[in-house]
């Protein structure tokens, strides 16, 4: 249909003044009359033999021909009816020539022939003589020929074929091909992906060596004209909904170094937000709690529920983005979130092409600077000021409890044990020394990341295959860390017949990471040594996550050394080797569909994908662990006798915990796919109908090996009834608190078996091009008890109209708009809850310790609730494409609003009824927005282009219902994340810090401007309510710009990538010294209030002095933490990625059989601008408590890559 | 022809898809739609019907001394100054309240559907039923000794009791309160009927036995002042096979068995919290009533420099019914029925094991006053930290029995809260919370 589209247009012009607008369309509706029949172009000749002809036909009737070239040239035809019943349709493309060759291209394939008695043509049965059958062979000659782009490099791969006939070769790494049996007058189609194909007729005396010059199509590069479903292939003039799709030349702009495919999606579709650093990926907004808020990601068709490290970027040739419900939900219950289609390569007939790339990346040391923390003197400082208030004392401690070094001093002072003279001595020789330069050395080192990738395809014309190989090899900047990855792929088709056509994928994945143990910096105190001069590692002051509940100090930590326990320092350092993680992934991913053409119009795919993914994750933790060390210790039993240590229940040693994965699924389907046409060709109704079976079934196994051996495999048996029950240790030298011992930590099983079975259909109507409906419906099925039957059936369905309008009459005057469309769809999108819920009570199992023989047991997990519902999405979405100036300028513009129902959430309830809250429908929320997309075309020159790629998506969230929640404290409201109705989801609200009073107190403005010293907890209880704080904003972006741009210079091709996120906020970490005791505090926290005067020069609240006025309470420091002084816009600008290809074009790589040769250079993230102030980087801070995490650096990358 | 072929050949590949009836009719594992008799006895195990004891109803005795500051607002110094909320605050689920309800929950989950369940035989659910009233029953009873004034026959039709629930379903709204008298009923009355079809024995002290049930009912009558009936479901019970352990014959704590395993514990209850009442200390007044004859005092606390603690019992602190509870039940019910040589010969009987034996006389008692004195002190040594002394509190002050009781700041001398004689500080407030969702329930 669309090859007849373009000839007729070609004709039409070729016989019509442009400028007789009248007359062109009458003409145009004439000629739409004769579709299928015949156009031609009269030409007035000389006279005779001399005459000649132009003519394009497709299909058409022999006799039909005969009439028009009687028309053109006056022959008459002489023949019979029952010799034209035999004759076949015609399809031939003549241009001015003589009616001798006319004839012989007309009668080529015909059981006919023909001979000339002057004015009249007789028409006769071919009969083979000997004649014939020797013409015929000595016609048939071989042609070879070269096939070059415009500045005369060869291009590999490109596809040769003889016109009419089901021949076609590719061209080998030198863009050379070789034909043979082409017969005179024969046309060759050459064509290439990005290029404009190129059509070549042979003629018997023309040199038989061709060289073919292919023109780079700019178009055809800016415009992907078919999007997939997965489901079906569909022209962007038939979609009503909202979908994007990246071409594979747009997706490799970028090389996903670490083999990230969602990666180089980000800044390319309008409404996708991909964070990099939390690998979160939305679809315009989100609006759910408790379901599923990742898109589907849908592989070749079928969705992909394993690892997606096993998606190799190398082989992605598209991705499709379905963003609303008319795109999106012929997915049904999965869609909710948007749709995620992507498309990876199939071989290409022809000589085996190979394909070579490999990568090699580097990135320094995260930036420790960025978390600005306290230096040891600040740190000491605290300390003293925190002791001299009243806030610490001796007297506070258990004599096990480990003690701050600096307050042990001051502490030893205060009971006279120290002068002050030697305190001071003891103080400065401790905060003289700072570990953070000595963690960053011993902990971390500089990313390496390297990858190869290497692919061979190519085939016959029945079947093509490609085989790939690709590996990551990863050294994480985190010491004893290293992952790898491994992906072998296979792709092969098969066209059996002209009925069967057959298509198969598959993927072996193989990832291994290992990782020791990092001890996070807040651990410990900044005078914390790590090792001692020989790189020993020494103890921290206090245990694991700095806590001082199970930890000792070192005098007792003496004293169950000498009773023979273990030691139960906690050995930051020691535990980077003492930890040892092991994960290994393998995955397999098979697929198939096998086609079967039944009518012209009707034909039906079977098909289906299969995945198992086997994990094993490895924990060793030797018995130089901390937790190791005090878990035996705390369950050692002592010698009645003796008095030293059994280890009875537990061993001494070390534990291995190993844990298997395994998850499998499948997906059976089996699908009617028509389209037909009317005989006008006025009509086209398309569609498909399909049946699906889907079953996802993930388990998993821990067991644990304790009194490990690695090296005779010999493990130890443990009294797992003891140590489950609870019991004060043994020994009072290791502390009063047995370490609890948690059975289904060491041992555990989970399983989950999920499936679905769904009827869905889609159709699309099409009225003479210009009018575009189409409809879906989906019927999900599945075994989740979670929801009431009544709701089970509910179909998800969508509607849309397209009004394409550059193809309407009035249109066509305006030449320089080639693509107009004016979309609109509406739909409605299901999302499951991730959580157990349902009308029924369900109960969940586990195991009762507390019993001195262990048993299973049952408890509520979700009580009777007939309330419950699925969350339902009502998507509306209207948008316009465009394509102007020979397409150079194209986008598209969508408004859509979204109105999410039944939003699960956490319902406060009457603890009388048995629960304080339960799971529930509570809430309704809406997005609305805008997305666009521009990609202009700005120079084009041989040797200088310059592309432009824009994208831009506003987004709106607000919550407009939410069942009405009792009273909170403002804590809560500023902390928490409760939707709060009228407001966005992630809503941040603050209070309005009134500073610091002459007593040194922290205050808070309510609504009338009084100040108030919030208490919470005190004897009169001051707390301000909803109404008293300040909206802040969201964190959530609502503008998410993408600005990519584009150069070839010669050789060279350069692009760079900047995004824009705003109109969100961000809370920026207060300096605060309270943070001494909980956190890593701020640079800057000392410069708190001390003496009354200092609220003029500082805000921030000090150490409140007990049971003087001044003292408050620490909620009150919250007025300040969570003030409005600390909320900034987190707007920015970051350069993504800065990429320049040098493109080789040196003879001696030609000689050696290497094309398409390139070096490039990639930067990632090498710049950012932070309106609000460059010192804070929003893509490292928590948005909601302000917490900084460790930035990285720019990663650089350099890749080669060729093909052979 | 061969169209058609094809269409029969899609249509079949088609069918046999849908055809899998059973594709979907498999349960997901790790969730369990209860159905069965074990499913639902499976319940009796959970943490929730078994730590059923509320810790906060041993911080507001007298027992206990905490230096909790005066600002402190966790749970424990609101309980422990017999603060009007103990809660932190009205969001979170509140403290005895929302523990002993979810129990409740859990308890008519069993009630309403274990008759009905798929297998088993009638006497089976009987069992299962009736150790779900019992643990419903001793939950009312834990509420109605924090949340309702002390038992007084002769007020109890019009005093408060509690709401008393039996939906299941979350989304209903919840009763109004019932009279005490009323609430004490349908305490009773489901007792007996899970004395009359529990079984002798059971699996651990945890499970329910029909001793058990007879102790718990000797527990209720002697809360109500019902002496007579708190004597004979204690005889009742005490007919269950169990032993005191003579501390004489054991050289520490740790040969005391582990609690699930005490032969003096008859129906074990183990508290939400998980390390009372382990370093709990011992209050001054608490520390009065021992002297260094009682082995108790040295077996059962550690020293340190804070004071002297309730040291960690042997596996999980028991709070249920035990038999020496059950002795001092008759022995108490004997003094006030005025039969002092039963109510010393009950006495002694728990003295001898927990006293020297060089040290040990037989106490004997002049008048009745003077029994009910040596037996209820005996209480104090025997049932200290053991969840009964908030119950013990409330019937004395009725009776005029319980002095002020005193918390003070041991370094300032600085008194923090007072307990006068019938202060309404011994009926708790109803909770802020659920006064927020039922605003027309009457509050105390």
């Amino acid at each position: 249909m669309k090859l007849f589209t373009q000839s007729r247009k070609i004709a039409l012009q070729t016989l019509l003044p442009k400028e007789n607008g009248q007359l062109k369309r009458i003409l145009r509706i004439m000629k739409l009359t004769a579709v299928l029949i015949l156009i031609a172009c009269l030409q007035v000749g000389a006279t005779t033999y001399a005459q000649k002809v132009t003519l394009k036909a497709h299909n058409v009737a022999l006799e039909n021909v005969l009439k028009e070239i009687k028309k053109q040239t006056g022959y008459t035809f002489l023949y019979s009816n029952e010799l034209m019943k035999k004759a076949n349709k015609v399809s031939v493309e003549l241009n001015n020539v003589v009616i001798k060759d006319a004839l012989n291209d007309v009668f080529k394939a015909q059981p006919l022939n023909y001979s000339f008695n002057e004015k009249t043509i007789l028409i006769i049965e071919k009969r083979a003589s000997i004649w014939d059958k020797v013409n015929d062979i000595l016609m048939r000659m071989r042609v070879q020929g070269k096939v070059v782009d415009s500045v005369g490099n060869p291009l590999a791969g490109a596809s040769v074929k003889i016109l009419g006939q089901n021949v076609s070769r590719s061209t080998n790494s030198n863009g050379e091909f070789i034909l043979e049996n082409v017969q005179s007058g024969d046309v060759l189609r050459i064509s290439y992906l990005g290029f404009q194909p190129v059509d070549r007729r042979i003629n018997g005396n023309e040199n038989k060596s061709i060289v073919v010059v292919l023109q780079r199509d700019i178009t055809q590069l800016q415009q992907v004209a078919v999007i997939s479903t997965g489901y079906q292939k569909v022209n962007k003039s038939q979609l009503t909904g909202a979908a994007s799709t990246i071409g594979e030349k747009d997706y490799n702009q970028r090389v996903a170094v670490t083999g990230n495919f969602l990666e180089n999606l980000e800044g390319k579709v309008p409404g996708l937000v991909y964070n990099g650093i939390s690998g979160e990926i939305s679809i315009r907004g989100v609006s759910t709690f408790d379901a599923v808020k990742r898109p589907l990601i849908v592989v070749d068709g079928f969705p992909t529920e394993i690892d997606l490290s096993t998606i190799n970027p190398n082989d992605v040739v598209s991705v499709s983005v379905l963003r609303d419900a008319a795109a999106a939900s012929i997915y049904g219950v999965q869609a909710s979130n948007g749709v995620i289609v992507v498309e990876t390569r199939r071989g290409k007939s022809g000589k085996p092409v190979f394909n070579f790339r490999s990568t090699f990346a580097f990135q320094s040391k995260p930036d420790f600077g960025y978390m600005k923390y306290m230096g040891s003197e600040e740190f000491v400082q605290l300390n003293r000021d925190y002791v001299k208030t009243g806030n610490d004392a001796s007297y506070f401690y258990d004599d096990y409890t480990p003690m701050d070094p600096v307050r042990k001093v001051l502490f030893d002072q205060e009971d006279g044990l120290l002068t002050e003279q030697q305190a001071n001595e003891k103080i400065a020789a401790i905060g003289s020394y700072n570990n953070l330069s000595d963690y960053k050395r011993l902990f971390y080192q500089n990313r390496l990341v390297k990858q190869i990738n290497l692919d061979v395809s190519g085939g016959g014309d029945k079947s093509t295959y490609l085989l790939g190989l690709n590996y990551v090899g990863e050294r994480p900047d985190e010491i004893r860390s290293k992952n790898n990855r491994f992906i072998l792929n296979v792709a092969n088709t098969y066209q059996f017949n002209k009925t069967f056509s057959f298509d198969f994928k598959g993927i072996y994945t193989k990832n291994q990471q290992e990782s020791g143990k990092t001890a996070p910096y807040a651990d410990l105190l900044p005078y914390d040594r790590l090792t001692d001069a020989n790189g020993t590692a020494l103890p921290a002051t206090f245990g694991e996550l700095k806590e001082s509940f199970y930890a000792i100090n070192a005098a007792y930590n003496a004293k169950a050394k000498a009773v023979g326990l273990y030691d139960q320092a906690y050995y930051p350092y020691e535990e980077l080797f003492a930890n040892t993680n092991k994960q290994s992934l393998n995955s397999f991913r098979g697929q198939g569909r096998l086609n079967a053409k039944i009518t012209s119009w009707l034909n039906l795919d079977l098909g289906g994908a299969y995945e198992n993914e086997q994990g094993v994750n490895d924990q060793l933790r030797t018995e130089k662990a901390y937790s190791v060390r005090y878990l035996i210790n705390s369950k050692a039993k002592k010698d009645p006798v003796k008095g030293t240590p059994l280890f009875i229940d537990l061993p001494k040693g070390d534990f291995l915990t190993k844990q298997t994965l395994r998850k499998v699924d499948y997906t059976l389907r089996g699908q009617f796919n028509a389209n037909y046409y009317s005989k006008d060709s006025k009509h086209n109704i398309s569609g498909i109908l399909g049946m699906e079976q889907r079953k996802t079934q993930s388990d998993s196994y821990k067991t644990t090996f304790f009194g490990y051996d690695g090296q005779s495999l010999i493990n130890k048996p443990v009294n797992l009834q003891v140590l489950n029950s609870t019991i004060t240790p043994v020994f009072p030298e290791v502390g009063s608190y047995g370490s609890r011992f948690n059975s289904a930590s060491y041992y555990s099983e989970t399983y989950d078996d999920r499936r679905f079975r769904s009827l869905y259909g889609q159709a699309t109507y099409v009225y003479d091009r210009r009018y575009v409906a189409t409809g879906s419906l989906r019927i999900d099925q599945s075994n989740l008890f979670g929801v009431d039957p009544k709701y089970k059936n509910k179909p998800l369905w969508s509607a849309g109209l397209n009004w394409v309008i550059n193809e309407e009459a009035f249109m066509k005057p305006l030449e320089w708009v080639n693509t107009l469309q004016l979309r609109a769809a509406t739909g409605f999108n299901g999302n499951v809850p991730s959580s157990f819920n349902g009308p029924f009570l369900l109960l969940n199992s586990r195991l009762n310790t507390m019993f001195s023989s262990t048993e299973l047991f049952y408890d509520v997990l979700s009580p009777e609730n007939q309330s419950i519902r699925w969350e339902t999405t009502h998507n509306y979405n209207v948008g316009l494409d465009y394509g102007l100036l020979d397409n150079r300028l194209t986008g598209s513009v969508d408004v859509y609003y979204k109105k999410t129902k039944d939003v699960f959430g956490i319902l406060s309830a009457d603890p009388t009824l048995g629960f304080n809250q339960y799971n529930a429908n509570t809430a309704a929320i809406e997005n609305k927005g805008l997305e666009l997309m521009i990609s202009s075309l700005n120079v084009a020159t041989s040797g200088f282009n310059w592309r432009t790629g824009l994208t831009a998506a506003f987004n709106k969230n607000k919550v407009l219902a939410v069942q009405p929640k009792d009273k909170t404290s403002s804590y809560d409201i500023v902390t928490g994340t409760d939707l709060q109705k009228g407001y966005p989801m992630n809503a941040v609200f603050s209070y309005k810090y009134a500073g610091l009073n002459a007593l040194g107190q922290p205050g808070v403005y309510d609504r009338n401007g009084d100040i108030k010293i919030m208490n919470t907890y005190g004897d009169a209880i001051v707390d301000v309510d909803f109404e008293d704080l300040k909206y802040s904003g969201t964190t959530t972006p609502k503008y998410v710009i993408g600005l990519n741009n584009q150069f070839t210079i010669g050789a060279f091709d350069f692009s760079f990538l900047f995004m824009y996120y705003g109109g969100h906020i961000m809370r920026v970490q207060a300096p605060n010294p309270d943070d001494m005791n909980y956190n890593f505090p701020l640079q800057g926290s000392a410069g708190y209030w001390k003496v009354k005067g200092d609220e003029l020069k500082t805000n921030i609240p000090g150490f409140p002095e007990y049971g003087t006025p001044g003292d408050f309470s620490y909620a009150a420091r919250y007025g300040y933490t969570y003030g409005d002084t600390f909320v900034r816009k987190a707007d920015y600008i970051r350069l993504r990625d800065v990429i320049l290809t040098y493109n080789l074009k040196n003879a001696m790589l030609k000689k050696i059989g290497l094309s398409n040769s390139q070096i490039r250079f990639q930067a990632q993230n090498p710049f950012k601008y932070t309106f609000s102030g460059n010192d804070v980087d929003p893509e490292f801070i928590d948005k909601r408590t302000g917490e900084r995490s460790l930035p990285q650096r720019p990663f650089y990358s350099l890749t080669l890559s060729t093909n052979f | 022809m061969k169209k058609i072929l094809y269409c029969i050949f899609s249509a079949l590949v088609l069918f046999s898809l849908s055809s899998c009836k059973d594709f979907l009719e498999v349960k997901p594992k790790g969730v369990i739609l209860p159905e069965k008799v074990s499913d639902y006895e499976s319940m009796l195990f959970s943490f929730t019907m078994t730590q059923t004891f509320p810790s906060a109803l041993l911080y507001c005795t007298d027992d206990f001394y905490g230096d909790y500051s005066a600002v402190d607002r966790s749970i424990a110094a609101n309980s422990y100054y017999w603060r009007e909320e103990l809660d932190l605050n009205d969001q979170v689920s509140p403290v005895i309240w929302g523990q002993l309800y979810r129990v409740i929950y859990d308890a008519n989950v069993i009630v309403k559907h274990v008759m009905a369940a798929k297998d088993g035989s009638t006497e089976k659910k009987k069992e299962v039923l009736a150790e779900a009233l019992l643990v419903r029953s001793d939950a009312y009873f834990t509420l109605l000794t924090a949340f309702a004034k002390a038992y007084d026959p002769a007020t109890a039709a019009n005093d408060l009791g509690l709401p008393l629930v039996s939906s299941t379903v979350v989304t209903e709204t919840a009763p109004g309160r019932s009279t005490l008298k009323s609430t004490m009923d349908t305490i009773i009355s489901n007792a007996l009927q899970a004395e009359k079809d529990l079984p002798l024995s059971s699996i651990n002290r945890y499970r329910a036995t029909k001793a058990g049930a007879q102790g718990f009912l000797s527990r209720v009558y002697l809360y109500m002042g019902d002496y007579p009936n708190a004597a004979k479901y204690a005889d009742l019970a005490l007919k269950a096979s169990h032993a005191l352990i003579d501390y004489n014959a054991i050289s520490s704590k740790n040969g005391i068995p582990i609690s699930d395993l005490n032969p003096e514990i008859l129906w074990q209850r183990a508290s939400e919290e998980y390390g009372v009442p382990t370093f709990m200390l011992y209050s001054d007044q608490l520390k009065t009533f021992f002297n260094a004859n009682d082995i108790r005092y040295t077996f059962l606390t550690v020293s340190n420099s804070k004071g002297l603690n309730r040291a960690a019992p042997p596996g999980r602190a028991n709070f249920g019914v035990t038999f020496p509870e059950l002795y001092l039940t008759i022995a108490e019910a004997a003094a006030r029925t005025e039969n002092i040589g039963r109510a010393m010969e009950m006495l002694n009987k728990i003295r001898k094991v927990r006293i020297k034996t060089a040290a040990y006389q037989a106490a004997t008692a002049a008048n009745p006053e003077d029994a009910l004195t040596l037996v209820l002190a005996e209480r104090r040594r025997e049932l200290a930290y053991s969840g009964l002394r908030w119950m013990d509190m409330k019937r004395l002050d009725k009776e005029g029995r319980m002095p002020e009781v005193i918390r003070t700041n041991k370094q300032t001398g600085t008194v923090l809260a007072t307990l006068k004689p019938h202060s309404k500080m011994y009926t708790l407030q109803i909770p802020a919370r659920v006064r927020q969702f039922n605003p027309k329930m009457e509050i105390n």
